[in-house]
């Protein structure tokens, strides 16, 4: 009740004797749990009944020094693709949503083609890209070049990865963020003018921080995916986890252990990035009285409620108040 | 006499949106420290010329000034040139405005809400800025709320918040714009409290209102609006009771 201080506060709306109310179950509700279980029951009995998954050496895989060192390429392939992917997103975003004719048309072009073709398509490309341009210069447009590389040395197969990834990624990105951005209502663009914010200031104070809450879920999706979809540079022979694990099952034909291998540690990475997504939410969810990520949490730390029930007094207390 | 510049001087403003002509060349002198009350049918283009004198819109024709100085423009070489974005936020910035809708900052606190403009616009040290940020809570009463968030708060103790922060800006002129149309009955009397509270100050202000009652209290002049033109204005007491011109008695009977 912290929140009526106002001197004209309703009174009397503290229940010191709550009504209980019973849960109604429905008999079909515990039909569909039953089917549900025997469907549950029945694949974790044939995970550990069916030899074809061979635990053992999915076990005996798990932490090879081959399949760890492809987990570390994937996760900085990853990370170095979405942050390209983020900053040209934004970019790309604020050309789409500026006045100028030019800038909006050119960031269309590039959502156009890069989200119109194959990503696998491009990461082939972007491998052979010696073949389009032998050389890399740095000069003067259409004049003398002062230094040159050749394709070949520069776009080494991280880079082609990275680009193929990043460049993709950012096609969605700034379709993202230009949502993101178009959800802030009109009268905050408004009220930041007339408190003599520039528009930079505008942006980074106002604007994104209140988009950010249409950005993250999003965004979250775009790099769960990126993660997965970074396997498909295994076509231009880049060490990831997804071609780690080939190159061990192309000589012990041990196939689906060591897919089962890769799945774990996809798995294991995206679980990660899910509680990060979750922290990021609840962070930019601050004054709108909402947290939409406690469904999960509640659930799956129900067993240690006694744990959380002390640490999350405090905190409940802040997080959400209604609108009086 | 001695002569002073107009706060805002408005000669003969049009605006079109599209084709749609909704301000027929208004004119209009606003003296320093007089409260001027702009009143009128919904679509009568109140609103429209309050967001006119502080470049919110573009004016189509005409010279609108405010202190002296055009808002978004200057003169250049016998034409009026768009001015830097930069000067652009600085006169603008002179210039505080309360809106209908209150638009808080909705992921900031009160406090910061206040503080923003005056730290981030207009680069003051924190702790004044901060310091007097505390002062205008005060005042509008709500000293004790500088942490809440916009959400957390009422129609009305919003509304003294968005009021806080345009005076935050230390503005030479202030802009309200329906303050109290999307308000719940209950709660326009705090606000229009508030509003006179800063009249007294011998604060410049243009308000556009529906509150009859308000705008003869602190008015020193009323204006009424009729599709895009000024029909009428005159002293408070002389407009509202003894209209000159048909239509000001048609809406006044509609409105009283």
């Amino acid at each position: 009740m912290e929140q009526h201080t106002d001197s004209r506060s309703v009174v009397g709306t503290q229940v010191d004797d709550p009504v209980k109310i019973i849960k109604r179950h429905s008999p079909g509700r515990w039909l569909a749990v039953a089917v549900v279980l025997v469907f549950v029951a029945m694949l974790v009995n044939s995970l550990f009944t069916n030899p074809g998954f061979e635990w053992s050496i999915v076990w005996q895989y798990l932490f090879d020094q081959r399949i760890l060192s492809g987990v570390a390429m994937t996760l900085k392939l990853t990370a170095v693709s979405m942050t390209l992917a983020i900053m040209l997103g934004v970019t790309l975003a604020l050309m789409i949503l500026s006045s100028n004719n030019l800038l909006f048309l050119v960031a269309r072009s590039f959502v156009w083609v890069f989200r119109g073709t194959p990503l696998l398509v491009q990461l082939l490309l972007w491998s052979f890209i010696a073949a389009l341009y032998p050389t890399l210069s740095v000069g003067i447009p259409f004049g003398p070049a002062f230094i040159s590389f050749d394709s070949n040395v520069v776009i080494t197969v991280f880079i082609a990865g990275v680009l193929g990834l990043g460049l993709n990624a950012a096609a969605y990105m700034a379709e993202i963020v230009r949502a993101g951005v178009m959800s802030v209502p009109k009268g905050q663009f408004e009220a930041a003018k007339v408190v003599g914010l520039s528009w930079g200031k505008m942006m980074h104070k106002v604007v994104l921080p209140q988009a950010m809450r249409i950005i993250v879920p999003p965004t979250g999706n775009q790099l769960v995916q990126m993660l997965k979809y970074s396997s498909l540079v295994s076509v231009i022979a880049l060490r990831e986890l997804l071609t780690s694990a080939q190159l061990i099952y192309s000589r012990t034909f041990e196939v689906i252990p060591l897919l089962l291998v890769v799945c774990i540690w996809y798995l294991a990475i995206t679980t990660a990035l899910n509680f990060g997504q979750a922290h990021l939410e609840r962070h930019f969810g601050k004054g709108t009285g909402e947290d939409n990520t406690g469904r999960l949490r509640s659930i799956v730390f129900w067993p240690f409620r006694w744990l959380r029930d002390k640490t999350l007094v405090d905190k409940s207390k802040t997080g959400k108040k209604l609108v009086q | 006499m001695m002569h002073s510049t107009p706060i805002v001087e408005a000669r003969g403003v049009e605006k079109y949106f599209g084709h749609v002509k909704v301000l027929h060349g208004i004119d209009l002198k606003v003296e320093p420290g007089e409260v001027v009350c702009i009143i009128g049918r919904s679509g009568s283009g109140k609103s429209t010329f309050l967001r006119c004198v502080n470049n919110l819109e573009e004016i189509s024709a005409g010279e609108l000034l405010v202190n002296g100085e055009y808002v978004g423009y200057e003169r250049h070489r016998g034409h009026l040139r768009q001015l830097k974005e930069r000067d652009v936020v600085i006169r603008r910035s002179r210039i505080g405005m309360v809106f209908q809708h209150f638009n808080l900052f909705s992921n900031m606190s009160v406090l910061e809400n206040l503080t923003v403009g005056p730290i981030s616009g207009k680069r003051e040290p924190k702790g004044e800025a901060t310091e007097r940020a505390y002062d205008l809570l005060k005042r509008v009463g709500l000293g004790d709320r500088a942490n809440a968030f916009p959400s957390e708060l009422s129609g009305g103790q919003q509304q003294r918040v968005a009021i806080a922060r345009a005076l935050a800006m230390r503005p030479e002129l202030m802009l309200f714009d329906e303050p109290t149309s999307s308000l719940d009955p209950e709660l326009v009397g705090e606000v229009l409290s508030v509003i006179k509270d800063i009249a007294l100050d011998a604060t410049s202000m243009l308000v556009v209102t529906h509150e009859m009652g308000f705008a003869r209290e602190v008015a020193d002049r009323v204006c009424f609006m009729s599709n895009g033109r000024i029909i009428e204005s005159g002293p408070p007491d002389q407009l509202l009771q003894d209209p000159q011109e048909t239509e000001t008695r048609a809406f006044l009977r509609a409105v009283l």
